[in-house]
């Protein structure tokens, strides 16, 4: 027996014409397989109905608008980011950023103490997991590479680090482009290398509900150093 | 006032607006998650193919040339990030978590028992929804949960119209299958490794 497979849909849904429909009838009485995939077509249907529509979390958009807005607008002159980025930190507040320029001292961390003791020195940012350095790779990344970055944490043997200047530039345009730096979203790792041949930073979060909780995902951020375009954003659930 | 169509907000942004954009992203997000959500199943997920759908959309909005509507070319795309997306995370198989213990207030009383059992029944439907076939999954979100029609579905999926409603019959009865069997004792099925408690 052959089966009226693409008859059956506009069945269940009541929009086949009169012909068509004493047609399927004929055959459903004829044929149990049928009737019985009838039966539970109609309770799918039902239940894809009675779903609820869930509103969007908060948070999702955001990042995207951010992208929108910059490729909204001409490419700038290397002053104008410097002013974005002042405005920028401004905007992250007065907590955050002295928190991640100095090495927070957070009751997170069970080496609070010692970070705060060496925040008065010269190498605070190299010990402190909160406030990590800008590593500077001589390396080229691609997607399958900044994949790795949500898996990996270790620094490369020998890695070398920017300057204050330059990590600031780092941090700032990576705020910029959205990313947000806080309980929540805790910074882990920041790194000046390319993207694809193009000049970018790099920062790896790990994201969670905050309040202490443990972080549910790694998320990579990848901007462009000269505008602070997004070019790839990349997540994995821990 | 007459809304503004999707094709005029596309133009405008194209000319600079970002606004317009803004306005697009806000009139389709609700759909887009949705539509994620029941595609990809985990919450963490659909918000991660939400974004990057819409990342895409930006990407690719100056070369849409309005060939398809707006819509349909946003639920392509949409499609097309949450299989990406499950291509990605394939080693790694849904516990899918109930919804409502993290960042919401507990209800403050107890909750009408036909509430209790609506959201169970919704739980339910997503984790099956999750072990019908991709191809038939994509129809069936299409067509019964996002209300679009055949042609519609077939447009974004590529594929003609008779086989959007063969794959629609075969994706209702794989869930509708699904759905009994959590009725009666579940048959043991070995290829099945998420436990359902």
């Amino acid at each position: 027996m052959t089966h009226p497979e693409e008859l059956l849909a506009p069945y269940v849904d009541g929009v086949l014409d009169a012909a068509e429909r004493a047609a399927v009838e004929a055959h459903l009485a004829a044929c149990p397989r049928c009737r019985e995939e009838v039966a539970l077509a109609r309770r799918a249907v039902q239940a894809l109905a009675d779903l609820t529509e869930e509103p969007v979390p908060l948070g999702v958009t955001g990042p995207v608008l951010a992208e929108a807005r910059r490729a909204g607008e001409p490419r700038r002159s290397r002053w104008v980011p410097a002013l974005a980025v002042a405005a920028a930190l401004a905007l992250a507040g007065a907590i955050v950023l002295p928190q991640l320029l100095r090495g927070r001292p957070g009751p997170k961390e069970g080496a609070s103490a010692t970070t705060a003791m060496e925040a008065d020195r010269g190498a605070a940012e190299l010990a402190a997991p909160a406030a990590p350095p800008l590593e500077t790779w001589d390396a080229d990344l691609d997607e399958r590479a900044a994949k790795r970055l949500t898996a990996r944490w270790a620094p490369p043997p020998s890695p070398t680090y920017a300057g204050d200047d330059e990590r600031e530039e780092a941090l700032g345009c990576l705020l910029e482009s959205g990313a947000v730096v806080d309980d929540a979203h805790e910074l882990v790792r920041l790194i000046a290398a390319r993207y694809l041949g193009t000049p970018a930073y790099v920062g790896v979060f790990r994201e969670g509900p905050g309040g202490g909780e443990p972080p549910s995902k790694v998320v990579v951020w990848i901007v462009a150093s000269d505008d602070c375009r997004i070019l790839s954003l990349l997540s994995r659930t821990l | 006032m007459a809304e503004v169509p999707d094709e005029e907000l596309v133009r405008r942004f194209r000319d600079g607006d970002v606004g317009a954009f803004a306005a697009l992203v806000e009139r389709h997000e609700r759909r887009v998650y949705n539509l994620a959500l029941r595609m990809v199943g985990r919450e963490e997920d659909a918000r991660d193919a939400t974004q990057d759908a819409f990342l895409a959309v930006l990407r690719k909005l100056q070369g849409f040339r309005g060939e398809a509507a707006f819509t349909t070319w946003l639920h392509r795309v949409t499609v097309n990030a949450c299989y990406d997306l499950l291509r990605r995370r394939s080693r790694a198989p849904l516990p899918l978590e109930r919804p409502s213990d993290e960042g919401r207030p507990p209800t403050p009383e107890p909750a009408a028992p036909d509430h209790a059992e609506r959201v169970d029944l919704r739980i339910d439907v997503r984790r099956a929804l999750l072990q019908v076939p991709e191809e038939f999954r994509a129809v069936l979100v299409l067509c019964d949960a996002q209300d679009l029609s055949y042609e519609q579905a077939a447009a974004v999926l590529g594929v003609p119209v008779g086989t959007v409603k063969s794959r629609l019959h075969r994706g209702r009865v794989a869930l509708g299958r699904l759905l009994a069997g959590r009725e009666r004792p579940a048959p043991a099925d070995p290829s099945e490794d998420t436990v359902t408690p």
